[in-house]
This record gives C-alpha cells, sequence and structure tokens, in this order.
C-alpha cells in the first residue's frame, strides 16, 4: 500500500514538476512528499525520471548564472572589487550546483533524492535572490560610474554658459538648468550611496528576509536613474540654450 | 642792408614752404599706406573686435554619449532584476 502511494506520489511530481518546466506551474518542494526510504528502490525507472527532472534544473540554473557572469566580465561600469567578488560567487555558485547535480545522480534513493534535489532552491536561490542582486550591483555600480562624469561635467558646463554670447535671458536659464541637473546628480549620489554593499554578499540562507534588501536597493536604484535622466534633459536643453 | 632782410625773409620762407610740402607730403603717404600686418595669430585678434569665445563642447559630447550608454545599461539591469524579484522559486525543476 505504501508503496503504491509513493508511486503515485513520485507520478504526481513528475507530472506537475513537467508542467512547471512548461513554466505554467511552480511547485513548493517543501510541499513533495516525502518516502519511505524502505521502499526508496521500488521503481528505477520513477527515480531516474526524477534525477532527470533536477538534472534540468540545475542546467537551467546553470544558464542563468552564466550569463550573469557574461554580464560581469563585460560590464565598464563594475569597480574591479565588485566583479572580482561577483565573479567568485558566481564561479562558487557554478561548481556547488554541478557537484549537486553529481551528487543526484549517483542518489540511490527516493528520501535522497528529494532531499538533494530541494537544495538545488534552498542552497542557491539562483532566480530570486543571486541573479536579480547581480543585475542590481551592475546598475548600482553605473549609477555611480554616471555621477562620476557628470561631476566631471559639471565645471566644463559652466564655462560653457560662462563664455557664451547668447542673450542674457537664455544665459540665465542655461544656468537655472545646470543648477537643477547639479541637484539632481546630488540626489542620485544620495540615493544609490550604500546600495551595493547592501546587497552583494547576500547569502541564500538569508531568504526570504534578505529579499527585503534587494527590494529596497531596487527602489534606490530607480530613483537614482530617473534623477540621472533627468540630468541627462537638463544638459540637452543647456546645450540647445547656447546654441551648441 | 634792405636787400640783405629781404634775402633772408626769402630764403626762411623757402624752407618754410618746403617744410610745409614736406609734411603734406608725408602725411598723404602715411594714409595711403597698408595697415601694419600683425604677426600671425597675434596682434590681428587683438586689434579686432572682441568676439565671444566659441566653447569647445567636443569633450561634453563625448560624456554624453558616454551617459546615455550607460543610462541604458542601468535600465536593462534595473528590468532584469525585476524579473527576478518577480519571480517565485519552489519546484527545483522550474
Amino acid at each position: 500500500m505504501n508503496t503504491r502511494m509513493l508511486a503515485r506520489g513520485m507520478a504526481t511530481l513528475t507530472v506537475t514538476a513537467g508542467l512547471g518546466l512548461a513554466g505554467s506551474v511552480a511547485v513548493d518542494a517543501a510541499a513533495l512528499p516525502t518516502p519511505s526510504p524502505a521502499t526508496s528502490t521500488a521503481n528505477p525507472a520513477l527515480l531516474s525520471s526524477v534525477k532527470s527532472l533536477c538534472n534540468i534544473g540545475v542546467q537551467r540554473r546553470l544558464a542563468v548564472l552564466a550569463a550573469d557572469d557574461t554580464f560581469v566580465k563585460t560590464s565598464v561600469a563594475l569597480t574591479s572589487s565588485d566583479q572580482s567578488t561577483l565573479e567568485g560567487q558566481i564561479s562558487a555558485d557554478e561548481n556547488g550546483l554541478s557537484a549537486l547535480d553529481k551528487t543526484i545522480q549517483s542518489d540511490t534513493t527516493y528520501a535522497k533524492v528529494f532531499a538533494d534535489c530541494g537544495l538545488i532552491v534552498t542552497a542557491y536561490r539562483v532566480y530570486v535572490m543571486e541573479d536579480p542582486k547581480i543585475h542590481e550591483v551592475i546598475a548600482a555600480d553605473g549609477v555611480s560610474k554616471v555621477d562620476s562624469t557628470f561631476e566631471t561635467m559639471i565645471p566644463e558646463l559652466q564655462n560653457v554658459i560662462n563664455a557664451s554670447a547668447v542673450s542674457a535671458t537664455d544665459r540665465a536659464q542655461a544656468q537655472s538648468d545646470l543648477n537643477n541637473l547639479t541637484g539632481k546628480v546630488n540626489a542620485s549620489h544620495t540615493s544609490i550611496s550604500g546600495v551595493t554593499a547592501s546587497v552583494i554578499n547576500l547569502v541564500p540562507s538569508g531568504w526570504p528576509g534578505n529579499q527585503a534588501e534587494l527590494k529596497s536597493a531596487r527602489q534606490n536604484i530607480t530613483a537614482a536613474w530617473t534623477d540621472l535622466s533627468g540630468a541627462r534633459t537638463d544638459v540637452n536643453n543647456i546645450l540647445t540654450l547656447l546654441g551648441e | 642792408m634792405t636787400h640783405l632782410t629781404a634775402l633772408r625773409n626769402s630764403v626762411l620762407c623757402g624752407f618754410a614752404v618746403v617744410a610745409v610740402a614736406g609734411c603734406g607730403a608725408a602725411h598723404l603717404t602715411s594714409a595711403a599706406a597698408p595697415p601694419v600686418t600683425a604677426p600671425t595669430g597675434a596682434s590681428a585678434v587683438a586689434a579686432a573686435p572682441t568676439p565671444a569665445a566659441t566653447p569647445d563642447t567636443s569633450g561634453i559630447n563625448q560624456q554624453v554619449s558616454s551617459i546615455d550608454n550607460q543610462l541604458g545599461t542601468i535600465d536593462g539591469q534595473l528590468n532584469a532584476a525585476n524579473t527576478g524579484l518577480n519571480t517565485s522559486e519552489g519546484n527545483p525543476a522550474q
């Protein structure tokens, strides 16, 4: 009887996981039936199917991490320190997931396969934590880079305004735009301060509590981006007023 | 004596006429002469009315281009982060 119930549970798992692979259903690993070790080798074919699904899950996460690694390696905004930290984290996750997959494929009991397969989610949190964290750090360092570029540009714009032969009215408007621009860059600098440090070392064991850090970081980066976009518009206005 | 005085006056008058004529000629020559050529790139600018300097904005344009690229990248990274933050991860096989 127990064997039949277990087989039914595994069949259900296979079907629902298959649907999950199609992107329509998310199955909570914690809700999966707990198999009895005594009956764990009852259906090798079913065990193999579950292992196959686990392998697919690992491969998909490795693909996400590989894409993230490309972003990190090619980013011109990341500081060398942050780049090194993220590359180390990605590499550790890739190695850990690959090793976990090997473990799963060599597991001989349902209980062990279920436990190890669950670690694909709980030990890495690739989709909900690692991946968004990497994107946020790249974005936050990008904001800092743009801030720095603006800080170089502001005195140059001031010189252009001072040397311009436009009317006093246009010059006053250009100066007002430059003052606005400066305020937005300062606001952006304030918004982004500490954002990278708040997320770059988040770990899966802190989930779901550390989700709040990720959401707060997103909010700050978005605010900074909005300010910088406004500052960019100010540059256009200034150059237009000055006939550039 | 009268002749001597008259002769002296005539001579002085002649000098005066020559001097006046010479001054006039000199003045005419000066007016007709071309302006002094200033050394290249120096006095010519100083002599002209001071125009407003044309600021060089090429550096600013390069910075603007860099900022545009970065803002696009930041936007893309934010969107990618949003995807993850709006996802649930409960299924190992997903």
